[in-house]
């Protein structure tokens, strides 16, 4: 769907006029455009600002300065850090989320007394904001006094020290985000698993395919589309993420959970300097279309291999 | 059929254990944070931690910015303007939503009727805006929002909102609108209705359901958005999810007990819509992909 060869700019145009013509109704779409813009235009901004030496206090002396922030992100020990705990808090979240999430779908997609009340529960850790569920992790996994580590001590386990220690705050925030996340890869999945028809179950059984084999066969082939899609969707929240850390953590202790996204924050608001701020979050950007894009073309090869098509 | 029973019994224990073991994930977090918000300071703290204890109302009176007795919440004193918050969120809330829907809904009916590159173009760009990360965008919004006199404004905020909102909203009822069979419109056509008049009286009571589940789910979406308020705003425009973190001094201290409360009403609106939405849901989570 996203990297198709797209036909040149004055055919496309001559194509919408005369789709306007015929079909008075492509005006509806017209506000809509423009509230987008509200977005896209801003985006074309940051690009701008970021080779100027924007600073929050003195935005009366912006001057052009070329290359010098990019090379100084580039430089930086900082960046590399901030790119190195961006990319494991994606790894991490995304290789727990969705193997935990299928089973979380498969589990619930059996039948058992109180599966309606138990399915409707799912939605709600993905309706309350994000800044919330930090906070009640936040209280959860307190070191001293925690629930957490009283259950630790319940079960014979060593004790932790969660977001308050740089060997395990990264770990602590993915715990955190999976709350949401496997809510969210389940919800999507049971969607997908209840348009599997029994049938082929049925045939499979009558073959004598044992449970695994039915699973290894026909739910992960059958469900490769939506896997893919789910990893898109988590992929592009798990890269982008700020509430959940900032709330947790403020991207510490020390630099431990700092990610490009939290990194171009500081920068631009505590440190003021949106100029050098922004190809943080440019780069950022670039990651996103680089691994979205890639997932976007899985998906597609994906659905053709399944027959979705 | 041919399981013996005792496989059988073993299965189904196992079952009912991994479900509890799922509903305690799913649901201890929430009942932690409700009963930490009616902890006193000393339970709040107390370790190991206390499972019953006396309930105590002043954290809520607190965060409600209510009369508390001097002394009562520990030594701390915490300023937060957390109802002036709750009525920002609302007013946002409800001010995105009628944007959303001015704007969104006839854009929804016009891309369900029209042919596929449209459809695909629109497709692609709510995509992009989904994945661009919200700095790339709200630093320079800050920018052009104090020379436009828009920062800490709720016109300001609630365009700004729309960057999270309106693909959200025209994905959702795109899908609803393509779910009518046009033999419907056409008969309407056929009588002389014009195209508004088609959307307007045939179309639109059509996907009411879907409309009002849509409307609460963006309500619900605004509600959440936390970095675009934590930039563009600041006291007089500032939601209650940004008001929230005013706490985050004091939850990791002695009064987690305010921070718990303060947390329990920023979600207790969800909470209330949860059952309502439950069924519309999902097809807001794939927004741009499939049906």
């Amino acid at each position: 769907m996203m990297f198709e060869a797209s036909t040149s700019v004055k055919e496309h145009v001559s194509d919408w006029v005369l789709y306007a013509r015929k079909n008075p109704m492509a005006m509806w779409l017209i506000p809509s455009f423009l509230v987008a813009c509200i977005v896209l235009a801003p985006f074309a901004y940051s690009v701008y600002y970021s080779f100027t030496n924007y600073h929050a206090m003195h935005p009366d002396q912006v001057k052009w300065v070329g290359l010098v922030n990019w090379i100084k992100m580039f430089q930086h020990p900082n960046f590399w850090q901030a790119l190195n705990v961006t990319i494991r808090f994606w790894l991490m979240g995304l290789a727990l989320a969705i193997p935990l999430g299928l089973g979380a779908a498969m589990l619930l997609n059996q039948e058992f007394q109180g599966r309606k009340v138990v399915r409707a529960l799912l939605i709600v850790p993905i309706m309350i904001p994000n800044v919330v569920a930090a906070l009640t992790w936040n209280i959860m996994m307190q070191p001293l006094g925690g629930v957490l580590n009283f259950f630790l001590i319940k079960l014979h386990l060593p004790i932790q020290r969660w977001l308050t220690s740089t060997d395990t705050a990264l770990n602590s925030v993915v715990i955190i985000d999976l709350w949401w996340s496997i809510a969210f890869v389940a919800l999507v999945l049971m969607a997908a698993l209840q348009s599997v028809s029994d049938e082929i179950y049925d045939s499979a059984k009558v073959d004598g395919a044992n449970g695994l084999q039915r699973f290894l066969y026909i739910t992960l082939p059958l469900l490769t589309p939506h896997l893919i899609l789910v990893a898109i969707y988590r992929s592009i929240d798990l890269l982008k993420v700020f509430g959940i850390i900032y709330m947790a953590t403020e991207g510490g202790p020390g630099r431990t959970t700092t990610t490009l996204h939290i990194e171009a924050y500081d920068r631009a608001f505590r440190q003021m300097l949106m100029g050098e701020g922004l190809p943080y979050a440019l780069l950022l950007t670039a990651v996103l279309v680089i691994i979205v894009g890639f997932l976007e073309w899985l998906w597609g090869r994906s659905r053709h291999f399944v027959g979705a098509e | 059929m041919r399981t013996n029973p005792v496989k059988k019994t073993i299965g189904r224990i196992i079952l009912y254990f991994l479900v509890a073991l799922f509903l305690i994930w799913t649901i201890f977090p929430f009942y932690w944070l409700f009963t930490m918000s009616f902890k006193s300071p000393i339970d709040a703290i107390s370790n190991p931690p206390k499972f019953t204890f006396k309930v105590f109302l002043e954290n809520y009176k607190a965060a409600l910015n209510m009369y508390v007795k001097p002394g009562s919440l520990g030594f701390v004193v915490v300023q937060v303007e957390f109802l002036k918050g709750f009525k920002n969120s609302m007013i946002i809330g409800f001010g995105s939503v009628a944007v959303a829907l001015a704007v969104g809904v006839p854009a929804a009916y016009a891309l369900a009727r029209t042919r596929s590159r449209l459809q695909k173009t629109v497709g692609l760009m709510f995509l992009f805006v989904r994945f661009i990360p919200t700095f790339a965008v709200v630093i320079p919004l800050f920018i052009l929002w104090r020379q436009l006199k828009l920062y800490d404004t709720y016109h300001g905020m609630i365009l700004a909102y729309q960057m999270n909102l309106l693909p959200y909203l025209i994905w959702m009822m795109k899908g609803y609108f393509a779910d009518i069979p046009i033999e419907i419109e056409e008969a309407a056509k056929v009588d002389g209705c014009t195209a508004w008049q088609v959307f307007r009286n045939v179309a639109l009571p059509l996907v009411a359901p879907g409309l009002a589940a849509s409307a609460v789910l963006v309500f619900v979406a605004a509600w959440n958005t936390f970095e675009i308020g934590y930039i563009l705003s600041q006291t007089r425009a500032q939601p209650v999810t940004v008001a929230l973190t005013g706490y985050s001094s004091t939850y990791t201290g002695q009064i987690q007990g305010l921070a718990a409360a303060a947390g329990t009403l920023v979600m207790l609106p969800e909470l209330l819509v949860a059952g309502y939405v439950q069924k519309y849901i999902v097809r807001g989570l794939t927004l741009g992909h499939g049906k």
